[in-house]
């Protein structure tokens, strides 16, 4: 027992140390991400494909000229540092795109580099032999690793404690840190930006080569092999947060250790399953990955917190229907099917993966979810299409709709982590996601037919042969059809309020929820129809062959997705096709054969000149190709734009009021951060058609009552009450729902909508059926008669068709404050609404509120500093201090109340022998 | 956008078969020029296509090179003996690692009068679908090769995977560890190795190594704690660094048998693991050209330098072997038809005469026989259109192929020499 146990703890310790020599490969590579991420926020998918260059430069130079190791090294170290300032150069070529795109530029490098590497060293794999000493030893009485391992696990303990002291105990960590702050205020503050930037690229850069070049012995000299140690780097990396050096190193050495240890319990967790060890083998690489999809879900947040946004992405397209360009589109491709049937099968490529782009386009470019699984879906679909038509002998129509609805119920699940993490932490968890679908099905031999894969019949449509090896162009037809149908449905999408309600939360989660929509709701819904579509095209990909296989569906291709979807404009229908062309396969690869017949490494070449277009589109068209079709196409005036806006005019005289009066009841309120009392015991009550103004110096407490009434913040004691009824545990959106509608400090318009659309989203009468409907009839996009009133209350007709970008501070004010009135409120908090409003505008504001709080009986809560908007406007007025209700009453009662000027004016109050001042003459700042 | 590992998988599987195919060294993409130097010899020519990987980034391009060299000096030399009364022709078709062009070249075969696909069928369905058309002699290692009615393959990496159980047997083991990179295709081999195994007596446990490792230290650590009598391999491109990591566990093929099969074990790869390699089993349904006792590997060797290609032996693998033997094979299958019947051969009467051949022997191949499928009694295999049982095992020493058993049934223990 007692030589049982020892060997068991020296078994389990020596695969410990294996597994954090294994972790330790990956550590080198996910610090050089990190420091990336650190200073410019851009997660560097290129890292380890460009050290992969200098590994192959130091190498050849030492093995194949005979360079002194010393001299190879430092060639190959200087490479890495030459290109990590070329991505900053990229970089700084792309600061003013979306943070997307500048994401898409380093998978374009990657691409270019891996495919570089391939043409000049080709895909053999070499093992140099090492610069570390390399022999076996043997440590604590019988664990035998090499030295270079543990040289390895030290090397990268060091590198985490110097880079810790770099950046946390040095001037340049200090400027970077500012830098990554802030790049104006840091320049102000005397830092270069632009210096400090260049210095943790170049650092990055030769991490990453040192990474690669003592990678390259052990794992092999190779592009592909050294550029997949990005995955687990990218996974250690989201696990120190993208900043922490420690924290990423502890867990790449974590996950190498996990790894480690289950594939030596492998088999006796197969014997305790009772299942046979080959089903077990996609775990080793799963269980780490689902361990932190659900680490990162659960410590994430169902919706970001106050000031936290959301960055840029590309503009989306209007889902108009530019028939004329369609018609041309559709007909040229036709032609092309039939005149040159030799192009059907690169156009069948073509088509299908478009269909799959469109699902990114619902998912990334009309919700905002950066998903990188997409054609992992698109794979599951077609398994489980597969699946039905192989184990049922269903017709091919039949197991399309399985295929679809299937991959639409997992689209659902996997959208549960986007409900709790966003942006680049919800694209590494995507990815995650897409590795463990390769990992437990796609190369599951059980699950997939194995060697032969699954054998479907050779499809057909209500009898008509559709072979596309018998009849290619047929094949292509139904392709064409099928991406058309496709289209039209993601447009429908778009212009419906389904459309406007994603590109809503994609712009601002905290708005959309404080107008009622369900965010969760809404990614549920992008993910589902997304993985729909995506299914779609797998399905119709892979029923080419009567051998359905799957092994296609990997990682690498789930992140070029989102590259191609990128070159035809992320959020732009009209662009798949041309995002698709530039896919292996597909038209540009036939055509390129076609023109270079001799060419070698076609694909290569294809990739490298794609990922060298794409820099230049995110250079010049950030928000894709597709954007200037449209540009182009606005030049041309539309009529059934005109014909909305006259008919929208027509209807805005009635008089009727769509909403509820209620009263709403503030009692006893409390809310802490952490030993800071922010709200204390705060009670008062706001009747129908009353406004009350909540005054206080900063940080008395009002914006956080605000959120607790609106539901972001949830209090620790108290109680919110809704026409007598608790309120107090709903969901924002839920409250909103229910009448309890705020305005924001930020204003926080949708800025990729028209006003027009801003206004529909709190317009719209939204429910589950209307989801579904507009995936077909979106209908006619119209404001109601009563918003149609509000917006002449507030001068809005004539910036309808704006975005909110290209308006004043003071209009993009009036239209949050109209979006707020408009979506059927009861009660309406106002968070500042005359902050930047000139007299006269603020003065109109004045008018509009009291009329609207009279006129339909609104209840108003207002947070202003103008003293002369709250005393001209609020019935009574609740002074807070240090989160205590110091005064409730009158305009005139608080303006004199002592209490309510010591708190502005601070002690001694005020000289005897001088008038009491009132608080109209004090300037408040109620920031 | 198809997968990298099952592409390399496949590559590497079939990479005899595919290199089988490549007779024509100056033609990459599809052509028809005739290969007779011999005048006399004319007639319309008897058209064939290979459809085989060329160009792209090659895993073993010296495997190309010298297949090419041996296919040509091959097809050469049975032209200028007019051996059939025709000349005969065989299109390359380069699908450059893409399905579509795979497809390109299947139609191109179809409409251009080949009468079937020779050597190699290539990595995609789409090939063999678009051409429809028999595949003669091919390399057994796509879904067409082993399952299609009018497939005759002259080899298959599933027969070198049964052998691995008698070279287990050979060597005095009773247990053996597949060491197998995961994929659906690998794990069917693995399947049918275990099948196979348990009938011989022998316990053969899999261990699947995800396809995206890198690290190959903690696999070695745990071949090396299982301790196993011999070791099987079934793995891409990564083999340097994992027998590396073996090394380093103190795993040798001197201390543990470890077989695999001979297109995993490329010259530049003996050449860069030195001694590492030495010992190691390599199974081969083609001699090693190093064979030179073989009259097969003799005539090879002549033929080679007769052409002006180079001929030492000891620096071929047996990826020549197998595009030499493939054009003499296809002469000695189709001489036994009457002339009239050569005349007038089309994809129908080749198919017949293939499948009446009977049992055709050539030194330097394994013996096969398109009669039947070869392993009619193993359940897992009695569906493949397999038609050869042998193998033999060559030894790696000093970075070369020593031959050390002569072709045999791979159900049963083999002999070895040494």
């Amino acid at each position: 027992m007692v030589i049982a146990t020892e060997f068991l703890s020296q078994t389990t310790l020596r695969f410990v140390l294996l597994g954090m020599a294994t972790g330790a490969l990956t550590a080198l590579v996910a610090l050089s991400i990190v420091i990336v991420y650190r200073v410019s926020g851009v997660l560097n998918f290129a890292a380890a494909a460009l050290g992969a260059v200098g590994a192959f430069i130091c190498y050849s130079l030492r093995d194949d000229h005979g360079w002194p190791t010393p001299l190879a090294l430092g060639a190959g170290l200087l490479v890495g540092v030459a290109l990590g300032i070329f991505t900053y150069v990229l970089m700084a070529a792309l600061r003013q795109t979306s943070l997307l795109a500048r994401l898409i530029a380093t998978l374009a490098l990657l691409t270019a580099a891996q495919s570089a590497m391939l043409v000049i060293w080709s895909n053999q794999v070499s093992a140099p032999s090492s610069l570390l000493p390399d022999d076996s030893i043997t440590i604590a009485g019988d664990i035998r690793i090499t030295q270079d391992r543990l040289i390895l696990i030290g090397i990268v303990l060091v590198l985490a404690v110097a880079l810790r002291f770099v950046y946390s105990g040095t001037l340049f960590g200090l400027a970077t840190s500012a830098v990554a702050e802030n790049r104006r205020v840091a320049a102000i503050a005397r830092w270069a930006p632009s210096r400090i930037e260049f210095v943790n690229y170049a650092i990055a850069g030769l991490l990453s080569a040192l990474a690669a070049i003592l990678l390259a012995p052990i794992v092999g000299l190779n592009a592909a092999i050294l550029s997949i140690t990005i995955l687990p780097a990218l996974a250690a990396a989201l696990v120190g947060r993208f900043s922490s050096f420690a924290l990423t190193v502890i867990a790449a050495l974590g996950i190498g250790i996990i790894q480690s240890e289950l594939s030596l319990y492998q088999p006796d967790l197969a014997d305790f399953f009772s299942v046979s060890t080959a089903s077990l083998t996609g775990l080793t690489e799963a269980v780490p990955l689902i361990i932190i999809l659900v680490v990162t879900v659960f410590s994430g947040r169902a919706r970001p917190t106050r000031g936290e946004m959301a960055s840029r992405l590309p503009l989306p397209g209007s889902g108009q229907v530019a028939r004329i360009p369609l018609a041309i589109g559709l007909v040229a491709a036709a032609v092309l099917i039939v005149a040159v049937p030799s192009y059907a099968d690169a156009l069948i490529v073509t088509f299908g993966l478009g269909i799959i782009i469109a699902s990114v386009v619902v998912v990334s470019g009309y919700a905002g979810q950066l998903s990188l699984c997409q054609y992992a879906l698109a794979g599951f679909g077609a398994w489980a299409a597969a699946k039905t038509a192989n184990s049922f002998d269903a017709p091919f129509l039949v197991a399309i709709v399985v295929g679809v609805l299937v991959a639409t119920v997992i689209g659902v699940l996997v959208a549960l982590p986007a409900v709790r993490t966003r942006g680049v932490t919800l694209a590494i968890v995507t990815l995650a996601l897409s590795l463990v679908f390769s990992a437990i099905v796609f190369q599951n031999a059980s699950l997939t037919g194995g060697f032969s894969g699954i054998k479907v019949r050779s499809p057909e449509i209500f009898g008509f042969d559709i072979d596309s090896f018998e009849h290619p162009q047929r094949y292509a037809a139904v392709m064409l059809l099928a991406l058309a149908a496709v289209s039209f449905l993601v447009a429908n999408i778009r212009r419906g309020a389904s459309g406007r309600r994603m590109i809503a939360v994609r712009s601002n989660e905290r708005a959309a929820a404080g107008l009622g929509i369900s965010v969760i709701g809404v990614k549920l819904f992008a993910f589902a129809v997304g993985a729909g579509i995506a299914a779609l095209g797998g399905i119709l990909l892979t029923f080419r062959q009567t051998n359905v296989q799957f092994g296609g569906f990997d990682v690498f291709s789930s992140i070029l997705l989102v590259q191609y979807a990128v070159i035809g404009g992320l959020g732009w229908i009209s662009g798949v096709v041309l995002g698709a062309s530039a896919a292996p396969g597909a038209i540009s690869t036939r055509i390129t054969n076609d023109l270079f017949p001799n060419l070698d490494n076609v694909a290569a070449w294809i990739a490298i000149f794609s990922a060298v277009g794409v820099v230049q589109l995110l250079r010049r068209a950030p928000d894709g190709v597709a954007s200037l079709w449209a540009e182009f196409g606005r030049r041309v005036p539309v009529l059934a734009r005109r014909r909305a806006v006259v008919a929208a005019a027509a209807i805005s005289e009635s008089d009727e009021s769509p909403l509820t009066a209620r009263e709403l009841e503030v009692r006893g309120v409390s809310v802490s951060f952490g030993g800071v009392k922010a709200v204390d015991d705060v009670s008062f009550n706001v009747t129908p058609g009353e406004v009350v103004g909540l005054i206080g110096p900063n940080g008395a407490g009002k914006t956080t009552l605000l959120d607790v009434i609106s539901g972001f913040t949830r209090q620790q004691s108290g109680r919110v009450l809704l026409d007598g009824k608790d309120v107090s545990t709903w969901s924002p959106e839920r409250r909103a729902r229910s009448g309890i509608v705020r305005s924001w400090q930020g204003v926080e318009l949708f800025e990729e909508l028209t006003v027009r659309d801003n206004l529909l989203v709190a317009d719209d009468q939204m429910s589950t059926p209307r989801y579904l409907r507009d995936l077909v009839w979106p209908g006619r996009s119209t404001l109601s008669s009563y918003a149609e009133s509000v917006v002449d209350d507030l001068g809005l007709r004539a910036v309808l068709d704006e975005r909110p970008t290209t308006l004043s501070h003071g209009m993009i004010k009036l239209v949050g404050i109209a979006r707020t009135i408009v979506s059927n409120p009861s009660i309406v908090l106002l968070d500042e609404p005359a902050a930047g409003l000139d007299r006269d505008e603020s003065r109109e504001l004045t008018s509009v509120i009291r009329h609207f709080a009279t006129r339909h009986g609104v209840a108003v809560v207002i947070i202003e500093h103008d003293m002369a908007l709250i005393l001209n406007t609020c019935d009574r007025i609740v002074a807070l201090d240090f989160g205590r209700v110091i005064a409730d009453g009158t305009p005139r009662e608080v303006q004199t109340d002592e209490l309510v000027i010591r708190a502005y004016l601070g002690e001694p109050i005020v000289d005897p022998t001088t008038p009491t001042p009132t608080l109209s003459a004090v300037e408040v700042d109620a920031s | 956008m198809p997968g990298r590992v099952a592409r390399l998988v496949a590559a590497l599987i079939v990479v005899a078969g595919i290199t089988a195919g490549c007779s024509k060294s100056d033609n990459k993409s599809t052509g028809a020029s005739a290969a007779s130097s011999n005048p006399n010899c004319t007639g319309a020519p008897l058209k064939f296509t290979s459809i085989a990987t060329l160009s792209g980034p090659l895993t073993f391009p010296s495997l190309l090179t010298e297949a090419k060299n041996a296919g040509d000096a091959a097809l050469k030399a049975v032209n200028a003996e007019c051996a059939l009364g025709r000349p005969i022709v065989i299109n390359v078709c380069d699908d450059k690692g893409d399905p579509n062009e795979a497809t390109k070249c299947g139609r191109a075969a179809h409409d251009d009068g080949s009468i079937a696909l020779f050597g190699s069928s290539g990595s995609y369905d789409g090939g063999t679908s678009a051409a429809n058309l028999p595949g003669v002699l091919t390399g057994g290692g796509s879904v067409f090769d082993l399952t299609d009615p009018r497939s005759f393959s002259i080899s298959s990496p599933l027969t070198l995977v049964v052998g691995g159980s008698s070279t287990v047997a050979a060597a005095g083991k009773t247990d053996a560890l597949m060491v197998s990179i995961d994929a659906a295709v690998t794990r069917t081999f693995v399947q049918t190795s275990q099948d196979v195994a348990k009938g011989m007596g022998i316990k053969l446990d899999a261990l699947f190594i995800p396809p995206d490792t890198t690290d190959f230290a903690p696999i070695a650590a745990q071949i090396a704690e299982r301790k196993p009598s011999a070791l099987g391999l079934i793995l891409t491109t990564q083999i340097v660094p994992f027998f590396n990591a073996l090394a380093a566990e103190g795993i040798s093929a001197h201390d543990v048998p470890i077989f695999t099969a001979v297109t995993l074990m490329a010259p530049e790869v003996l050449h860069q693991l030195g001694d590492k390699a030495n010992g190691v089993y390599l199974l081969t349904q083609q001699a090693p050209p190093s064979d030179k006792d073989n009259p097969g590997i003799q005539q090879m060797l002549k033929e080679l330098k007769d052409y002006g290609y180079p001929a030492d032996g000891d620096q071929l693998s047996p990826a020549s072997t197998a595009a030499w033997a493939n054009p003499h094979a296809l002469v000695d299958i189709l001489k036994k038809l009457p002339p009239a019947d050569i005349a007038s051969l089309d994809s129908a009467k080749l198919v017949d005469a293939m499948a009446k051949a009977g049992r055709i022997s050539r030194p330097e191949i394994a013996p096969f026989d398109f009669t039947a499928p070869a392993y009619p009694d193993i359940p897992s295999l009695a569906s493949f259109r397999i038609f050869t049982r042998d193998a033999m095992v060559v030894q790696v020493e000093d970075g070369s192929y020593k031959r050390v058993s002569a072709f045999a049934d791979t159900t049963k223990p083999f002999k070895l020499e040494n």
